[in-house]
């Protein structure tokens, strides 16, 4: 009821001004040189603008060096508990789900997409992948799959006007670590967020 | 009509008071003159045809606001789908008591907010305090102006007034022991101190950078992380969203998503773009179980077909308080609105009405800088001039700044005219020896004169160093660091 209220407000005031004219909005395309054509290239660039973003990147040769780099990583930090996508449930990983997963030490996510212009990853929250896992631990990992990485967000935008109906009630682009200006204008890490992030490159399976 | 919450005192008050705060004074100016080379070269570099962009973002928010009818409704009518509650709120006071209503309903006794600038606008903190319910702000800026007491001097940067000193010594005082005067360690304190009220809320309340029209989704665009949790620990989440804040569909969103990070100057993305399409589904385990949508009218659509319809362009980004001379002396906090800087000049007697707020448009130089700058191409200048026209046309004015007021927006009208009252400025700064002649001078005049740090006109001031710039777009010879 509010809303038709509103809307009617709304449509008495344009109508009043508009000439009756209401135009179509003209399609429209960033220029053509952000479009980086050649996959290489593209994984070229969103390596250096991740590591730019403040974000450890590292190329794995395949999938199954995955656990081996994580588990490498929670050793050089000490790092005892980490909580993690429903896909990545491995023995090993399993192990290390600590008692309490609000205060675990590390989260292992995987990102559907990701765009190379500002280095960020995309995720795709569902039961599988809780958005906590990514946004609770003081530190976090982030699985890219060689050939999801686009040029740009325009491609990510257009992917999910396609999804329509299917589109998850939550998704979240990620760029580096979770930051804050507002002391003294110095940028800091780990305001809310994860302060450490590192990126997983593997070419497709 | 709507209304804006308005801080206590006067325009010429407050603004007398910042003026005699000299590490306020530098706080600003530093902040100005590192941000703006750097907003620059984050406009230029890596990014070709700036104002193709410009163009663009101004031509999709202007598209969706001459059709805002349909855009609302299919907007609303998605929120639904996807199993959120939309309420429209025509004023500021309905939006609060509904607010109110759904702490109460889930006896909610804390609620966790994320940085909203129209949860300020409203007043909503005071209202769901006066009904019991406890509000921590989260976002650090507003986290700390919240302890501090004070009120927003920046839309993107609450406490950017405020000195590394002034915050340790806030964090000290709450923790009750000494924390090292680093960023660093004053972040953490803040991030563990909140952590623990995240978990615990009842409530989150977030606003909306924009609603994606075709989907019925809410997007945030945030650097911390806190508005990501706000979104998804809390069992209810309330978004507050003007009605002018929607996109079509998510392929329009490309230019302004692209354009404001830079614009407000992040970076080339913030750390966080979150996408909220309804309520938890089942089976997750984040998320709210029950997410209100509050649509904010509060003025807004009074201003459709009118000549100020392109304010609602405006995406925030902070870009016209970054380049403002004006908001460079006086700061936020003296214009007594949230918002602030050449925006707030004008959305703010727009929205809670001239009567209210009669000085706000005359706290400009006419300098043009903000509508160089602004992505979505907001032509300010003519927008304060407009509100000019209208407060000399007869709407009620404080007797004292009656003259004060006209001979500043007469001078300011006009560059030259301008140059020759900041050359009698000067002259009357001389004169400050003798404090009875000063004193008689009205208006902003007088507070400017009481600045230790106006410039020499015909050497330094603003309106010289833009003219021998020679180009109205280089920013860089702004800044003392660019120039």
């Amino acid at each position: 009821v509010e809303l038709e209220a509103l809307l009617s407000v709304v449509r008495q005031r344009l109508e009043r001004a508009a000439d009756g004219a209401t135009g179509v909005l003209p399609q429209w395309r960033p220029p053509d040189e952000l479009f980086v054509a050649d996959p290489a290239a593209r994984l070229a660039l969103f390596v250096t603008r991740a590591r730019e973003s403040g974000a450890t990147v590292e190329i794995l040769p395949s999938r199954v060096a995955l656990e081996p780099a994580v588990l490498e990583l929670l050793g050089e930090h000490g790092w005892r508990t980490m909580i993690f996508a429903e896909r990545f449930r491995t023995p090993a990983f399993e192990a290390l789900s600590g008692a309490e997963p609000a205060a675990a030490d590390f989260g292992l996510c995987e990102a559907v997409a990701a765009a190379a212009e500002t280095g960020s990853v995309m995720l795709a929250h569902d039961p599988g992948n809780p958005r906590r896992v990514s946004l609770l631990p003081p530190a976090v990992g982030f699985l890219v799959r060689a050939s999801s990485i686009v040029s740009r967000i325009t491609e990510l935008l257009e992917l999910l006007d396609e999804r329509g109906a299917a589109l998850e009630s939550c998704l979240t682009l990620v760029r580096g670590p979770s930051r804050s200006a507002d002391i003294g204008s110095v940028t800091c890490f780990g305001a809310h967020g994860p302060g450490m992030v590192y990126v997983w490159v593997v070419e497709d399976e | 009509m709507g209304s804006v919450d308005a801080a206590p005192g006067t325009f010429a008050g407050r603004t007398a008071h910042a003026l005699a705060n000299p590490s306020q004074t530098q706080a600003l100016r530093s902040y100005q003159d590192d941000i703006q080379p750097y907003a620059r070269q984050l406009t230029t570099d890596g990014l070709p045809q700036w104002d193709a962009w410009r163009d663009r973002v101004r031509d999709v928010r202007a598209h969706t606001i001459r059709n805002l009818d349909r855009y609302l409704e299919e907007f609303a009518g998605n929120v639904i789908k996807r199993g959120g509650r939309v309420f429209v709120a025509a004023t500021a006071a309905e939006a609060t008591a509904y607010v109110v209503g759904i702490a109460r309903d889930h006896g909610v006794r804390l609620a966790v907010k994320s940085k909203t600038m129209l949860g300020e606008e409203i007043g909503l903190n005071a209202a769901l305090e006066a009904a019991g319910v406890q509000v921590v702000e989260t976002d650090l800026g507003e986290y700390i102006i919240q302890l501090a007491g004070e009120r927003p001097a920046h839309i993107t940067g609450p406490c950017i007034h405020m000195s590394l000193e002034d915050v340790r010594a806030l964090f000290s005082r709450v923790a009750g022991r000494e924390l090292p005067p680093e960023p660093e360690a004053l972040t953490a304190y803040a991030r563990t101190a909140l952590r623990g009220r995240f978990l615990s809320a009842g409530m989150g309340i977030s606003g909306c950078n924009f609603g994606v029209a075709s989907s019925g989704s809410i997007v945030l665009v945030t650097n911390e992380g806190n508005g990501r949790l706000v979104t998804s620990i809390p069992p209810v989440n309330v978004v507050l969203m003007g009605m002018e804040r929607l996109v079509p569909d998510w392929t329009s969103l490309d230019a302004v998503l692209t354009v404001l990070p830079r614009a407000g100057v992040c970076g080339p993305s913030t750390a966080y773009v979150t996408a909220i399409s309804g309520p938890r589904r089942e089976g997750e385990t984040d998320g709210p179980a029950e997410m209100h949508v509050v649509i904010v009218d509060n003025g807004r659509s009074a201003l459709l077909g009118t000549e100020f319809e392109s304010v609602l362009r405006c995406i925030r980004c902070g870009s016209c308080i970054d380049h403002c001379p004006v908001w460079r002396h006086i700061g936020g906090q003296a214009y007594g609105s949230p918002y602030s800087g050449p925006i707030g000049a004008v959305i703010t007697p727009l929205l809670g009405g001239l009567g209210a707020w009669p000085e706000l448009p005359f706290a400009s130089s006419l300098c043009g800088a903000c509508e160089e700058v602004c992505p979505a191409r907001i032509p300010l200048p003519d927008l304060l001039l407009d509100l000019r026209r209208d407060v000399v046309r007869g709407v009620q004015q404080p007797a004292g700044w009656r003259l004060g007021m006209r001979s500043f927006a007469a001078a300011t009208e006009r560059p030259k005219a301008f140059g020759s009252a900041m050359r009698a400025a000067g002259l009357a700064r001389g004169m400050a020896r003798r404090p009875k002649l000063l004193a008689h001078l009205p208006g902003p005049l007088a507070a400017w004169l009481k600045s230790r740090d106006l410039p020499v006109p015909s050497t330094s001031s603003f309106s010289t160093q833009w003219r021998r710039a020679g180009k109205r777009g280089d920013t860089q010879n702004r800044g003392k660091r660019g120039a």
